[in-house]
């Protein structure tokens, strides 16, 4: 948490519907959370992130636990609501990041920037399977560990870990092609 | 690795995006106190000008048949099926007593003895106001329109001592009440209640003292009233409660004379309370048919408004199971129908019967039905009524042909 407040203090606030609690973690977990939504093919990811803090400042109340717990209760609630928009997507045309309206930002620049990256991202990681990249892209979004990796994904540790093997695998295959150094 | 790494962190790098209308809302007032209504731009498009119509219009829902009165009261004392036999027959007794005493002789529209009988007794038992026999003419002018000249059947009405210094205050008024309480001497000693029948195996019951205005107002009913309870030490047997109470109430319009929108309004209320015992109800009135106009000691909006909220909140009465008492809600609203507080009657009713279904000395308190505002020194109270535990049908499992005589407990 930012400007010297203690997770627990920030955590006790947004338990007791301060409106200041909500905001910290908002500010400090909706990038990643937006990032690895977007990375992942969000329809709209803006609005995913949003309902993933609806959804876990409604049950914050029963959250118990420290700051690394945190990210891995919010980011296993973002996986789960992006697997549902996944099944819910199967019946609906999908819609790409380049059809959804511009928003205004503050550096266009810079902007653009991280949508190439996510869009390299997103292409290097159609390379791999769904759950490669999934274990790649919370490894290295969320900092989470194996373990809560393996939370996350309903998995057990040694299967993440797997995956993840092989998943470093298939991107260094990918770059080794391309000619980018290692 | 690291270019990827370095491609995923700058990917999602940058601020918070913008949140959706719904979390600003709570990111600037928390949940308890937030800043707008619902989440109006998930709305649906094709929503935005309603449902569209339905081709095959509303279905044709079966028309709904409105509760009759008999209804609310079977539900009501389809609740009381798991007191004691004893319990029932002292609440139908208290019940019928006040009713047509309040119903009557609020309307002032009994004949001038018993008008000035039970406005006596009423102004000393309540806080209400009930003309006298002086008063008649204006009340029945107001309520009926017209008074026989003549009573059709000549009353036998007992000698009216004074209720009580306060009774006279609150019935200063009314000039017959007055009268009679100046008529009689200033102070009478109390009552006896008419003696209860002693029950074979238990001692005897104690007499017990009562207001002078309880005690006028059990003699100015006739007989068949008291009559209620057997005597001899018989169990109240509720076959024979069923066939006594039609007769009863014939005898009670009758020797009251009452007009016929009186009469009307009294045989419904007692016709009902007859029919949940086994009694015809072909001549009982639904509430919409009942002329509660006539039954003036009711508050009849309020009544009615009691009755609708009960009936809207009392658990479906199945025939396999009757609920406890406890469960019947509502049940003090109906203090706008009945003059008296109901659920600390049935309560003490209730209490009473249980306490004697487990061999224990019952505590019977029937000063908690009477009418609101009656005296209740003198009544019989707590452990005066020893060896009710062993009276036989007491028990609230078993009452002996109960359920035949209950025609629409299975409603």
């Amino acid at each position: 948490m930012g400007n010297g407040e203690s997770f627990e203090l920030v955590l006790t606030a947004a338990q007791a519907d301060e409106a200041w609690g909500y905001e910290r973690l908002y500010r400090s977990l909706s990038p990643s959370i937006h990032g690895y939504l977007r990375i992942q093919g969000a329809a709209d990811p803006e609005d995913l992130t949003s309902e993933v803090f609806l959804g876990a400042f409604r049950r914050i109340g029963s959250f118990a636990g420290d700051e690394a717990q945190f990210r891995s209760w919010v980011f296993t609630i973002a996986h789960r609501r992006l697997s549902d928009e996944r099944r819910a997507r199967g019946c609906r045309p999908a819609i790409s990041d380049a059809q959804l309206p511009e928003r205004a930002a503050g550096d266009v620049e810079e902007e653009a920037l991280r949508r190439l990256s996510a869009e390299r991202v997103r292409t290097l990681c159609a390379g791999l399977a769904p759950d490669q990249a999934d274990v790649l892209l919370l490894r290295l979004i969320s900092g989470l560990t194996l373990e809560a990796i393996a939370e996350v994904l309903d998995k057990s540790p040694g299967a993440v870990k797997a995956l993840q093997r092989r998943g470093l695998c298939a991107l260094r295959k990918v770059f080794e092609r391309e000619g980018v150094p290692l | 690795m690291t270019p990827f790494a370095e491609e995923v962190r700058f990917a999602v790098s940058g601020p918070p995006p913008a949140p959706t209308p719904a979390l600003a809302s709570v990111l600037a007032g928390g949940f308890s106190n937030p800043t707008e209504k619902g989440d109006l731009l998930v709305t649906a498009g094709s929503n935005v000008h309603g449902p569209a119509p339905q081709a095959a219009g509303l279905p044709n829902w079966k028309e709904e048949t409105e509760m009759p009165i008999t209804g609310f009261f079977t539900a009501a004392l389809a609740k009381l099926a798991g007191a004691g036999t004893a319990a029932k027959a002292a609440l139908a007794g208290v019940t019928a007593v006040t009713t047509m005493a309040m119903a009557g002789g609020a309307a002032g529209v009994l004949p001038g003895p018993a008008q000035t009988l039970v406005a006596s007794a009423v102004n000393a038992a309540t806080p209400f106001e009930f003309p006298g026999a002086g008063d008649v003419t204006g009340t029945v002018g107001q309520a009926v329109g017209s008074v026989p000249a003549q009573l059709p059947v000549p009353v036998a009405v007992p000698d009216v001592p004074a209720a009580s210094a306060n009774a006279g205050a609150k019935a200063g008024s009314t000039s017959a009440s007055a009268s009679a309480s100046t008529a009689a001497p200033a102070s009478t000693p109390p009552a006896m209640l008419p003696s209860l029948p002693g029950v074979p195996g238990v001692p005897g019951l104690p007499q017990v003292t009562v207001p002078p205005a309880v005690s006028n107002l059990v003699n100015g009913m006739p007989a068949c009233v008291k009559d209620l309870i057997p005597a001899g030490g018989a169990t109240p047997d509720p076959t024979r409660l069923a066939a006594q109470i039609p007769g009863c109430i014939t005898q009670v319009l009758g020797t009251a004379s009452l007009p016929p929108e009186v009469a009307r309004c009294v045989s419904a209320i007692l016709g009902t309370i007859g029919g949940v015992s086994g009694m015809s109800t072909a001549g009982v009135p639904s509430v919409g048919s009942l002329n509660v106009s006539s039954c003036v000691p009711m508050d009849t909006s309020k009544c009615v408004s009691a009755m609708t909220s009960l009936l809207a909140t009392t658990p479906g009465i199945s025939g396999g199971g009757v609920p406890n008492i406890g469960n019947l809600p509502g049940l003090t609203n109906l203090t706008g129908c009945v003059p008296m507080n109901v659920t600390a009657c049935l309560t003490s009713l209730t209490s009473a019967a249980t306490t004697g279904t487990t061999g224990t000395t019952p505590k019977l308190d029937l000063s908690a039905c009477m009418p609101t505002g009656l005296p209740t020194s003198g009544l019989p109270g707590t452990g005066s009524l020893p060896g009710l535990g062993t009276v036989s049908g007491l028990s609230g499992g078993g009452l002996p042909g109960l359920s035949g005589a209950l025609p629409f407990f299975g409603r």
